[in-house]
């Protein structure tokens, strides 16, 4: 993406577009603030002129943030799988002896999970020990992915059912101008590849 | 192919059934299209109107006509529609997922949810574009 924040200040809709948009539908952790960067970052690439130009800006920011927000979820999703199956899998790292084993699964192996959650360096130490036991974490993940399996799917084709829109309103503001889908076309690839890199930076 | 006769025989029978009769029944059919008021389109809303004629205006405007045409109405409504679609598609995330976490049974409730939204979105989306189109 070529723009940054600072220059797409002067392509805004009119009042009257604005009052009719309303608050764009932000849930969680969601910024005002951010969501507005996306729609002036596709508005300065579009330039909007007309009325229908904003409609279709309008859509397109929506269907993107729609996206991303189901990208964070379904990496939240892995994430909490993730989770199940190594607190399952933890469990198997009790020392030997019954006593002892008890002991380690009652107290502590919910810290262990805790520190594998919030601790890079317990982290690598424990995926070391679940390794060592013919878990490894690629196997770790193919675990999480199968207990997710029906979640992760509805989520793709949540996503495949925007993008399929997203791609429809491109092709309806090609209709009315060829300039603006293709800017719309540009704008909106690199703000989708922009977002899956970001995700998967952060999860 | 359903002959004659059976489809007499499926009005007949269609004939005798007059709906819930008891008063849980009927309480609870009055509310089919409240809950979550997307069969009934934005143009049937009375506290959407305000928003519909403003939106109408805008789009007749940028067609260079002075009143508000009927094509920019239909896209108006159908444009209205898709927000109203997405507030409650970030309303049901909010209340099965931000809320109570990404537990299974959450997720199957919130999916089933928003797979029921798709089909009214599909249809507000080319119901507006049938309207732009037609604007044109």
């Amino acid at each position: 993406m070529s723009h940054t924040a600072s220059e797409v200040s002067v392509f805004t809709p009119t009042n009257e577009l604005r009052q009719v948009f309303g608050e764009p539908a932000l849930v969680g952790s969601e910024k005002l603030e951010v969501y507005d960067k996306l729609f002036l970052l596709i508005a300065s690439t579009i330039k909007p002129t007309d009325p229908i130009g904003w409609l279709l800006t309008k859509d397109v920011t929506d269907w993107a943030w729609e996206m991303q927000r189901e990208q964070v979820i379904k990496a939240e999703i892995i994430k909490y799988y993730q989770k199940e199956v190594v607190a399952e899998l933890i469990k198997k790292l009790a020392p030997p002896g019954q006593l002892m084993s008890t002991m380690y699964r009652i107290f502590q192996a919910d810290d262990d999970l805790t520190l594998w959650e919030t601790d890079a360096e317990a982290r690598a130490k424990i995926d070391e020990a679940l390794a060592a036991k013919g878990h490894s974490a690629p196997s770790i993940l193919a675990q999480a992915y199968i207990r997710g399996a029906t979640q992760i799917d509805a989520i793709d084709r949540r996503i495949a059912a925007y993008e399929r829109r997203r791609n429809a309103a491109l092709k309806e503001a090609g209709y009315w101008n060829e300039g603006v889908r293709r800017k719309l076309e540009q704008a909106t690839t690199a703000i989708i590849e922009g977002e899956y890199t970001d995700v998967a930076e952060k999860h | 192919m359903t002959s004659d006769q059976q489809i007499a025989a499926n009005r007949n029978n269609a004939k005798r059934s007059t709906g819930p009769r008891s008063k849980a029944g009927l309480e609870m059919s009055r509310r089919n299209a409240l809950r979550h008021g997307l069969a009934i389109s934005a143009g049937n809303a009375p506290a959407m109107h305000d928003d519909i004629e403003k939106l109408a205006r805008v789009l007749s405007h940028s067609d260079g006509a002075k009143g508000v045409c009927e094509n920019a109405r239909v896209a108006a409504e159908a444009h209205l529609d898709l927000l109203r679609i997405r507030n409650l598609r970030a309303c049901l995330f909010e209340r099965h997922y931000f809320v109570v976490g990404p537990a299974s049974d959450n997720l199957t409730k919130l999916n089933n949810e928003l797979a029921k939204l798709e089909r009214y979105e599909r249809r507000a989306f080319s119901k507006r574009k049938r309207g732009l189109r037609a604007l044109r």
